[in-house]
């Protein structure tokens, strides 16, 4: 029963970690005066995997209960995931198309963004707990022979890699 | 009531996945372009083609950072308001779901270190060659794991139903079904296809605005050209694919195929019908063209092969008719692309000039991106064709979806955000292609 809620846990928890610190980073740029690109790099889009990981793992792993989960997750989730999507337009606006100077209202909003889908995360990390407690839903367990060494598989394929991206980084 | 409740949450998981597909197909297919650029650019020594696979791979980074976002939304819309797949059949196809993961890490670790690592010295070019290499295996697999889920939904297999419950799953044989390898290869030569003749396109327009004198040299000139020729491989390979996908259609899906060549009635010597309009009794009214035996020969190689029709099921459980009319839209697009592609070609092999003209340059630069708009008829097809059913057979569309919230009410602020993503992205997609360093 528990063993998918562990399996949404560990990457959900990494992400929201993450993602903090991307707040914090937001927050400082918005807090800066002029409009320099000190932020975001391509490598902290990478982090966006774990959540999307996260998800793919909870809905797989309770799939048998997926119309009682997602009627408790329903609108904290749908809240975040267009949270997600201003936060990657106003990502790709600040980022990729303005040149040199654009309204501070925007780096307050992007940092806004950060702020609310990390609270409406928690709230959905929150929910998923208290659901899977109460509501003893049945995980298909049947996917752990191949999920545990697909998951070593992936993991030894990209370490190497991801130590050498954040070392090299500039 | 709950009728319109089904349509409005299609209608917005049609609009998710359309934006979504248009992201991903350039996703696919530009790290393929960039290696092969850069290839090309080693052993030629030539820094004007490097630049180039440069500039794509800026390209490709600013789609990826979308396509991560749309594709969070269709996983949530996915699971959220359409429950009930999962539900049926979680157990079952969960798998490739989990591989998708893994291989949507293996693309995105990758793709920063393709990225990060152009300007380093101690990277060979082989080795960042390498890289490039890894985020087409990821991007490639992610690709084959969801199109497998899709696969299965047009023809479950791996389970037994015992007494109303699901019993003797097995998970291997649910994703390596014949179907999810036929699948997989005709919408993989699609994207490619239409990224590719996109290219085409783009650089055509470049093309026109240099001297035609100058054009032959030109390097717009040897993009458009290695561009189509590519095409002309892939679109040889798509109509095999395609042909083997009308023998699985007629053998697994057989309405559907029925619906999509308006094949009102069952029997031997099947003809091929183009044009017509199925009307709401499901009869074939208006002008079209009848080609005899054509349809039976395409699906068991002899005019005698049976091809099941309209007849065999009720209206009730047939897919909407109009899934013909796209079908006549979608292979006369298919028919105009492929003649630009080897009239391109025949002028190539002649060595003529024409090619050069502003003339077939701007029927180029029109029609080369025809292919966006076949890759997302494909798909309606594909989707359409299997209604009223979510898992053919086994759950229908209405009985699928959330029972407890009002979708309708939520959902729709989904599109208007993909509205301003998509031109953000087109914005800023322009601002990396205009600026001549591209920082």
């Amino acid at each position: 029963m528990y063993s998918g809620l562990v399996l949404f846990l560990i990457p959900v928890s990494i992400y929201v970690l993450l993602f903090i610190y991307e707040t914090y980073l937001s927050f400082k740029k918005a807090l800066r005066k002029d409009h320099k690109r000190n932020y975001v790099e391509a490598t902290w889009e990478m982090t966006h995997t774990l959540l999307i990981i996260s998800l793919i793992l909870l809905f797989v792993f309770y799939s048998r209960s997926l119309n009682e989960l997602s009627s408790a997750i329903f609108a904290p989730i749908f809240i975040a995931g267009t949270l997600l999507l201003i936060r990657g337009i106003l990502y790709t606006y600040i980022f990729y198309v303005v040149k040199k100077t654009y309204s501070k209202y925007l780096d307050w909003l992007f940092f806004f963004t950060h702020l609310f889908i990390l609270i409406f995360l928690s709230i959905v990390t929150f929910k998923v707990i208290q659901f899977v407690i109460n509501s003893h839903p049945i995980a298909n367990t049947n996917f752990l022979p191949y999920f545990i060494p697909g998951e070593i598989l992936t993991l030894a394929l990209i370490l190497g890699p991801m130590y050498f991206i954040y070392r090299i980084k500039e | 009531m709950h009728g319109n409740i089904v349509n409005a949450s299609r209608v917005l998981m049609g609009d998710s996945l359309g934006f979504h597909i248009l992201i991903l197909m350039f996703g696919l297919t530009l790290p393929i372009l960039c290696i092969w650029f850069e290839y090309l650019a080693k052993k030629r020594n030539d820094e004007k083609l490097l630049n180039l696979a440069k500039l794509w791979s800026k390209v490709m980074t600013i789609l990826v950072i979308a396509g991560v976002m749309s594709g969070t939304v269709v996983a949530l819309q996915f699971s959220l308001v359409w429950p009930g797949i999962l539900k049926f059949g979680g157990q079952i196809i969960g798998l490739p779901f989990l591989f998708e993961s893994y291989a949507f890490i293996i693309e995105a670790v990758f793709l920063a270190l393709y990225m990060y690592t152009w300007n380093k010295e101690k990277i060979s070019r082989n080795l960042h060659m390498f890289f490039g290499s890894m985020v087409v295996l990821g991007g490639t697999l992610s690709a084959f794991s969801i199109t497998t889920v899709n696969a299965w939904m047009n023809l479950p297999k791996g389970f037994d139903i015992v007494g109303g419950k699901l019993e003797n799953i097995q998970v291997w044989k649910a994703m390596f079904s014949d179907t999810a390898i036929i699948e997989f290869a005709h919408s993989m030569l699609g994207y490619y296809l239409a990224v590719i003749m996109v290219m085409a396109s783009i650089y055509a327009i470049k093309l026109r605005k240099e001297r035609v004198m100058d054009r032959q040299r030109s390097v717009n000139f040897f993009v458009v050209k290695k561009m189509i020729l590519l095409s002309g491989i892939v679109i040889l390979l798509s109509i095999i694919t395609g042909s083997i996908s009308a023998k699985y259609l007629a053998n697994n899906e057989p309405i559907k195929l029925a619906q999509i060549e308006a094949v009102t009635k069952s029997g031997a010597h099947s003809s091929y019908v183009f044009g017509g309009i199925l009307d709401s009794n499901g009869k074939l009214v208006g002008p079209r063209i009848v080609i005899p035996n054509a349809l039976s020969l395409l699906v068991g190689e002899s005019p005698n092969t049976f091809v099941k029709g309209l007849d065999v099921v009720p209206l009730s459980n047939r897919p909407p008719s109009y899934i013909h009319s796209l079908f006549d839209i979608k292979m006369t697009m298919v028919g105009i692309l492929s003649l630009v592609i080897f009239v391109f070609i025949y002028g190539v092999y002649k060595k003529s000039k024409f090619i050069l003209k502003d003339n077939y340059l701007k029927i180029l630069i029109l029609f080369g991106f025809f292919g966006l708009v076949i890759v997302e008829l494909g798909w309606m097809l594909t989707e359409i064709g299997r209604q009223p059913w979510a898992i053919n057979g086994y759950l229908k569309t209405q009985d699928a979806i959330t029972k407890t919230n009002n979708i309708t009410s939520y959902g729709y602020i989904f599109p208007f955000f993909f509205v301003i993503l998509f031109v953000v992205t087109y914005l800023a997609v322009r601002r990396v292609t205009r600026d001549p360093k591209g920082n």
